[in-house]
């Protein structure tokens, strides 16, 4: 992993720099729960949003869906490297359908974000080259590397990795009740 | 025609944008069709909870998805079903082969079948049909309930006493 702690991006800066990445092409964004979606409210509130109260992990697979259903959209999930850990088969699932329309952005700070202390069992591990092994060393990447012009010729499915800071503040509240973020969501989708 | 092709047709009448699963010895069949079929996407997924979590995607959009698995797998993914699938809303199909019932007494499936009727039972709705004699709409009638009810809904397929031993 690159950077030290102490120029490392936060979370809230690394999300809301990936969906620059997409310039004028505004990305389904399937968030993880707890700090992934409060952040990704926090950076960049839309209705293409997608915030995810699910089991930890299941962002990605729930993303792929989303990516299969609406294969003409670009989707961003948005995980956590604990919460990566929990569905790590969902790359392999990711691999196989290969869809060209899906990125995964992995946001690995070491620690249980929500806990601020314990660490997670990955973080020994360099995200980039895992992404490298499961979906090939031209679809994987590390956040810092890319930019718009990079990322709109990057190929899907893509895996992001991008070490953020850890810290102890927490993200606002959603304030959105799961069935609002569903109907808001249906309706962006369908526009 | 066998059961296996028979749940394919009742699955392709209700016209799912996707279905993701995990094999089951009686799903095989029905797996296979629906993997080479060019009217839906099927998505073998590594772990059953990826399933509900691959179906609530799409239902997400608006589209039809539906999920084929194991007793056992559904056991495994019970947090992505209450979490999303309930939570949310979202009507996609679970379809499960109830293996361990008394047609059925493999001495690996018995608490598969106990622990099925004392998690998922009382957690979701589950209607529950005979794999050898289930009604062709089957399926498209699954989804227009949850639809209606606006939460996910299993459909549960046990071996019958009576019938004959093909899967």
């Amino acid at each position: 992993m690159s950077g030290t702690a102490s120029n490392l991006p936060s979370q809230k800066d690394a999300i809301a720099r990936a969906i620059e990445l997409y310039a004028d092409t505004r990305p389904l964004a399937v968030a993880d729960i707890g700090s992934q979606s409060g952040w990704l409210k926090a950076a960049s509130h839309d209705a293409r949003n997608l915030y995810v109260s699910g089991p930890m992990g299941l962002s990605t697979s729930i993303a792929l869906g989303l990516a299969v259903a609406r294969p003409r959209q670009q989707v961003l999930a948005i995980i956590g490297d604990g919460s990566m850990a929990m569905n790590f088969s969902s790359l392999l699932t990711i691999a196989s359908v290969r869809p060209g329309n899906l990125a995964v952005l992995v946001l690995a700070n070491n620690v249980y974000e929500f806990t601020a202390s314990v660490p997670v069992p990955t973080r020994d591990l360099d995200w980039r080259t895992i992404g490298a092994s499961i979906f090939g060393e031209a679809n994987s990447y590390r956040l810092d590397d890319l930019t718009p012009e990079i990322w709109a010729k990057a190929e899907k499915p893509a895996f992001v990795a991008a070490p953020i800071a850890g810290s102890t503040s927490k993200p606002p509240p959603l304030g959105m009740s799961p069935a609002q973020i569903r109907a808001e969501f249906l309706k962006a989708v369908a526009d | 025609m066998t059961s296996g092709e028979r749940l394919y047709q009742s699955l392709l009448a209700a016209g799912p944008r996707l279905v993701a699963g995990l094999p089951d010895g009686m799903l095989a069949e029905t797996i296979g069709l629906c993997a080479a079929s060019d009217q839906m996407t099927y998505v073998d997924c590594a772990r059953e909870e990826e399933c509900i979590g691959v179906a609530c995607g799409a239902a997400m959009a608006g589209e039809r998805a539906a999920v084929m698995v194991q007793n056992a797998g559904l056991l495994n993914a019970l947090g992505a079903y209450a979490t999303m699938a309930i939570r949310y809303q979202l009507p996609i199909v679970v379809i499960v082969t109830n293996r361990g019932v008394l047609a059925d007494p493999n001495g690996y499936d018995i608490e598969k079948r106990d622990a099925f009727e004392a998690s998922v039972a009382s957690l979701a709705t589950v209607f529950r049909f005979p794999f050898e004699t289930f009604p062709e709409d089957v399926i498209p009638a699954a989804f227009k309930w949850a639809e209606a009810a606006r939460r996910p809904v299993v459909i549960a397929f046990e071996k019958s006493l009576g019938a004959p031993v093909s899967q």
